[in-house]
């Protein structure tokens, strides 16, 4: 007996799946539809605006997220569990050797716009790819609390329950990540 | 150096990433049927009308209204109520019913060893366990099998003793009254597993079941000193976690020793603690940590030593294994192995996250050759 949509609608993160679990695909549907976006963006984030490698890893990231739902136990909001899997699916993807995608390509694009506002764009561009860059320089740590944090939109208390430390914890963290980023972002030009 | 909140504010920063047409419907497709649990399926027919309902629930009214009178009988003494069975005639039956086959269940700690009634409170041994408390538990049972009267011997001075005694089991005894003999063997467990974990806590103790006087100490010349081993068993597979002076020995070093001790070499033997030969302590852990890695395929030990107060993790493999730690979810990193097969590898609070006690750590053998059988398993940290 599957819920209609109508009564799915409004429920929390929890809820959907406890109703996934009980056998309904539309609240699986609606998990999706409430939360891709976000992962999407998050991966298109990092790996350096890669549109379509971004969508093969949302869609990598359900993927193993259906396999593994028996283990989200509901302690921490299903959207930042599933920036978890995301992040991880991109670890795994670029510690694959062949499929690094080279960073330069985007600076090279934008070094071609040559007309005023597309200039100014193409310079807010390379400045977004050397923070993006100096936030996957990070210590490994310090990189997941700033990329949940900015990239999946998820609170200290939410990253600090996914990753079984205090929120104090993690708000050092993240105070030790902008002190890095900002000696690196210095550095650069 | 850019300010705090200026990076703040470029993280937060960005124009707004619209997904893909195409990449939601796409992910929905892809909704694996096996992700759903168990499908709600109607009730059978028989919900729908509801006489067979009613036709159960009387059958179960008239049964319990049955049994509840046939008990009040019993009691009462009421004539036409069941006789109830002397407890002399069971106990007779007790006897006679003793043989062969019952000591077979006896030994194995289906039938209790005192009065040899099969017990449905009392749980069957334990399974056979790879470590020293199972063994030193069936040891116990064993010998209390061994001192329990042989039943199936017994004399008419026996066999009257055994009426006395059902007698007795008649008469409710008062709240104050010993625990019965027959769960003598499951007090002694207990009382066994209490001194186990006292073993535990405590550094060195003469409970301990290891042979420690064998121990040669020139064998262990180049393993780290231990001053405080402590194991603690449980469903999953167990890491044996130990307190190493180093830091002491460091200590030493600071006051003018010569030769600082690493982690790793021996700290000198005048700063031991007195009671403690931690070469012999040493030995014990090891042998308690072989017995739960032997279920691990191509681990042939494992332990976390404490060094200057960091963990450090500590293993030996079999031929053509690897070692791999779980950083995050489904993240794997391969730990660092020598020539002589052997991992050691500080645990990195940064990287795994907190090491409380209590925490779990995934680890898992991986073989060289894809074709080969690695295994998965958890080993917690247990509190100092």
């Amino acid at each position: 007996m599957k819920a209609s949509s109508a009564a799915v609608r409004g429920r929390r993160g929890g809820q959907l799946v406890a109703a996934v679990k009980a056998g309904d695909r539309t609240a699986a549907e609606r998990l999706v539809e409430e939360t891709y976006e976000m992962v999407f963006a998050s991966l298109v984030k990092l790996t350096g605006g890669d549109r379509d490698l971004a969508a093969d890893l949302t869609q990598e990231t359900y993927r193993r997220a259906w396999q593994s739902l028996d283990r989200f136990d509901g302690r921490s909001k299903f959207g930042t569990w599933l920036y978890r899997i995301a992040y991880n699916a991109f670890l795994n993807h670029v510690r694959r050797p062949a499929r690094i995608r080279p960073f330069e390509e985007g600076e090279a694009e934008a070094a071609e716009d040559t007309a005023p506002d597309l200039r100014r764009r193409a310079e807010e561009r390379q400045q977004e790819e050397r923070l993006r860059r100096a936030v996957l320089d990070l210590p490994e740590d310090l990189r997941f609390a700033v990329t949940a944090r900015y990239w999946s939109d998820a609170s200290a208390t939410e990253i600090a329950k996914i990753q079984g430390i205090s929120a104090v914890a993690v708000r050092k963290r993240l105070r030790k990540a902008y002190a890095a980023l900002g000696i690196a972002l210095e550095a650069t030009p | 150096m850019k300010n705090e909140r200026d990076i703040r504010r470029r993280l937060s920063k960005g124009s707004p990433i619209e997904p893909p047409a195409g990449l939601l419907e796409a992910i929905q497709q892809e909704i694996p049927e096996e992700t759903f649990g168990p499908p709600l399926t109607a009730l059978p027919e028989t919900a729908g009308s509801p006489r067979p309902l009613r036709f159960v629930a009387a059958a179960v009214v008239i049964l319990a209204a049955g049994l509840l009178a046939v008990g009040v009988a019993r009691n009462v003494g009421l004539p036409g109520g069941v006789e109830p069975v002397s407890e002399v005639a069971l106990a007779e039956a007790e006897l006679a019913s003793t043989g062969p086959e019952d000591e077979r269940l006896r030994s194995l700690g289906y039938i209790d060893a005192e009065d040899g009634v099969a017990s449905a409170d009392r749980a069957p041994a334990p399974a056979p366990r790879f470590d020293e408390t199972s063994r030193a538990l069936r040891t116990l049972e064993a010998s209390s099998v061994r001192e329990a009267p042989a039943d199936a011997e017994a004399t008419e001075p026996q066999r009257q003793q055994l009426a006395d005694r059902s007698l007795r089991r008649a008469t409710p005894p008062p709240a104050s009254v010993a625990p019965r003999e027959a769960d003598r063997s499951v007090s002694a467990q207990a009382q066994l597993r209490s001194e186990t974990s006292k073993a535990e806590e405590s550094p060195v103790s003469s409970e301990t079941s290891f042979d420690l006087d064998r121990v040669d100490e020139n064998e262990l010349a180049d393993e780290p000193q231990v001053a405080e081993a402590i194991v603690v068993t449980s469903e999953t597979p167990v890491i044996t976690v130990f307190e190493s002076p180093a830091p002491r020995a460091r200590q030493v070093s600071a006051e003018g020793v010569p030769g600082e001790s690493t982690p790793g070499s021996r700290a000198p033997s005048a700063k031991r603690a007195p009671s403690t030969p931690p070469a012999a302590q040493y030995r014990a852990s090891l042998d308690a940590s072989r017995a739960f890695t032997e279920r691990v395929p191509g681990l042939e030990s494992i332990e976390i030593l404490r060094e200057a107060g960091r963990f450090v993790l500590r293993a030996r493999l079999e031929p053509k294994f690897g070692l791999e730690i779980e950083v995050e979810e489904d993240v794997w990193r391969e730990l660092p192995l020598s020539e002589e097969r052997l991992v050691r590898y500080e645990l990195d609070e940064g990287l795994l996250g907190e090491l409380r006690p209590g925490r779990e750590l995934r680890l898992r053998t991986m073989p060289d050759e894809a074709r080969g059988f690695g295994a998965t398993f958890r080993a917690t940290i247990p509190s100092l």
